[in-house]
């Protein structure tokens, strides 16, 4: 029996009169692959946006191993281990990806750092560099480090963003589409990278339209459908469920 | 006559005013090029330096203290100024936070204007100090441009070691994309504060040097039209390279200078001086807009380097 890292709870978030999420409950388990599904317009990205603190709910509660972050700021939840990335892709462009990485990784950052303790700050970036170079090799984009970003194709910044987002040590990562507009050969380096990550001990919580994929790697699944949480269960239990077909999936 | 112009008196001065311009354009790059904040009243740190040091060394004006105290105070004074425009404006992006900082510019001209006890208001403070340094006193250019050039090495290895620290990467993600940086878990404003903190105080360094060096200081002297100059150095060099603030300043200090040479009634020279500078902006924005010395070229040519040393080996 694993336990619950992240409950959410009621989450209602209402723009005006349109309301995007109507109190959606849902848990996430420890080590799991939670996918979250739906329909455009079906909540999803709001969804997502409260859980990490983008946008706040009109009422409900998040809480995460056993506390409430309902209010917590989104550089708040990094610390004690979120991760996230966007629907579209957000790299640091005119920077290398190797620069890319370390922003993500912890070293000592005040201004003087370099100025009274160098030795220090070298010793630790050495470290990160090897670190980041090893994500990076996870997803191919090795010997690339000294690019600028945004050099790479749509693909292939997809993917830095998604390793940029492990660097940050996380314990529940949140990936917002992470195999749109990716083609076949990365999206299997995804799904590689994801399951590695799970064996390793992280939770990861994706939204995304790609079935195969979804179905793929998955451990559970969360549809959403106007705002409403319409059902929840293996891959196996939604693909037979009538109203997830009706609302979603098609015959 | 024409020896009198060009002969050691004239370089050094331009030497002095090329040091105290660096150091300006230098930590006004890293605003603006490194961390992405339009600041369009830096001449407002200048003149808080300054006029602080002033009014702390100046025998008749001001405290009469020593020199070192007044460049202390003109440091802490900017560097605090930078502190208190931060809190409301760095809430503010992009165009809003550039009027904000106009905005400041300005209130700190019209303060240096209008509080007529302290500062004098329009007549200024003439006579101040030499600069002294461990009780020598700097009368000569000579000496006046050893410490002013110390100074300005100072500066910029400290801007150096900032910009190539972890600290300084994070900047300039922040200047990529605000967001990101959230998701990664920085503190944004925290570091914007601290860009905009380090920034001012250097900013009042180089105002504490000018004012001993020209020896006279009036509102005139920090208006808007001078922080345009100081983005114009930051946009011409480079936005965001190292040397490329620094070659900016040396530019735009030099590119007039022949100005004074082809005969023209001095009225007219302020005047055309002005034109130039607008030249130049236009100009560059036309061809340039990535400035002289362009960040990117930096990292590629690091990256050709990198391949050549690859190749090499393999």
């Amino acid at each position: 029996m694993t336990s619950i890292l992240l409950e959410v709870k009621n989450l209602r978030k209402e723009f005006g009169g349109v309301i995007a999420v109507k109190d959606c409950s849902f848990n996430v388990k420890e080590n799991q692959i939670i996918a979250l599904i739906g329909p455009n317009g079906a909540g999803k990205t709001t969804m997502f946006n409260m859980i990490t603190g983008y946008i706040q709910p009109t009422k409900g509660k998040i809480i995460y191993q056993e506390k409430e972050i309902t209010r917590y700021a989104p550089q708040k939840r990094v610390k004690i281990g979120f991760s996230r990335t966007f629907q579209q892709v957000k790299i640091f462009q005119n920077m290398t990806i190797l620069e890319n990485m370390l922003v993500a990784m912890k070293n000592n950052e005040v201004p003087w750092a370099t100025i009274f303790s160098p030795q220090k700050v070298k010793v630790q970036e050495e470290e990160n560099t090897a670190k980041a170079k090893e994500l990076l090799k996870m997803v191919k984009l090795e010997g690339k480090e000294n690019k600028l970003a945004k050099n790479l194709s749509y693909g292939q910044q997809k993917l830095l963003e998604i390793v940029r987002a492990v660097a940050v040590e996380c314990t529940l990562l949140l990936l917002d589409e992470p195999a749109a507009g990716v083609n076949l050969t990365m999206l299997k380096t995804i799904k590689e990278l994801l399951l590695t990550l799970k064996k390793k001990g992280l939770t990861i919580l994706f939204i995304e339209h790609n079935m195969e994929f979804v179905m793929d790697i998955a451990d559970t699944v969360v549809v959403m459908d106007y705002g409403e949480e319409i059902a929840v269960g293996t891959p196996k239990e939604i693909r037979k469920n009538k109203r997830v077909i009706e609302a979603y999936l098609g015959t | 006559m024409a020896w009198n112009f060009l002969g050691a008196d004239y370089l050094l001065h331009l030497i002095i005013m090329i040091g105290i311009y660096v150091m300006v354009s230098a930590s006004l790059n890293l605003m603006i090029g490194y961390t992405g904040m339009l600041n369009l009243g830096h001449v407002g740190f200048f003149g808080i330096g300054a006029y602080t040091s002033v009014l702390l060394t100046h025998p008749v004006y001001g405290l009469g203290l020593p020199f070192s105290v007044g460049l202390l105070g003109g440091a802490a004074m900017a560097l605090l100024g930078g502190y208190f425009i931060g809190i409301p404006s760095l809430k503010l992006r992009g165009d809003y936070l550039a009027i904000a900082t106009l905005g400041f510019g300005e209130i700190m001209r019209a303060v240096f204007k209008n509080w007529q006890s302290l500062t004098r208001g329009p007549l200024g403070i003439p006579a101040i100090p030499k600069a002294t340094i461990f009780g020598y006193t700097l009368a000569t250019k000579e000496s006046m441009a050893m410490v002013v050039i110390v100074a300005t090495l100072i500066c910029l290895i400290v801007l150096w070691k900032i910009i190539h620290s972890p600290f300084g990467r994070t900047l300039k993600a922040i200047r990529e994309d605000e967001i990101a940086a959230i998701s990664l878990g920085k503190e944004v404003r925290r570091y914007k504060m601290t860009a905009l903190c380090i920034s001012a105080c250097i900013a009042g360094i180089a105002g504490v040097f000018y004012a001993h060096y020209i020896s006279f200081i009036d509102p005139t002297t920090f208006s808007f039209s001078e922080s345009v100059i100081f983005v114009c150095m930051v946009i011409l060099g480079g936005m965001g390279s190292f040397w490329g603030s620094v070659l900016g300043a040396i530019v735009i200090i030099l590119l007039p200078q022949p100005l004074r040479f082809l005969g023209f009634h001095a009225d007219i020279v302020g005047a055309l001086r002005q034109i130039l500078f607008a030249a130049i902006l236009i100009t560059m924005m036309l061809w340039k807009p990535q400035g002289l010395i362009s960040e990117e070229t930096i990292t590629e040519e690091k990256e050709t380097k990198e391949k050549a040393a690859e190749s090499g080996t393999a």
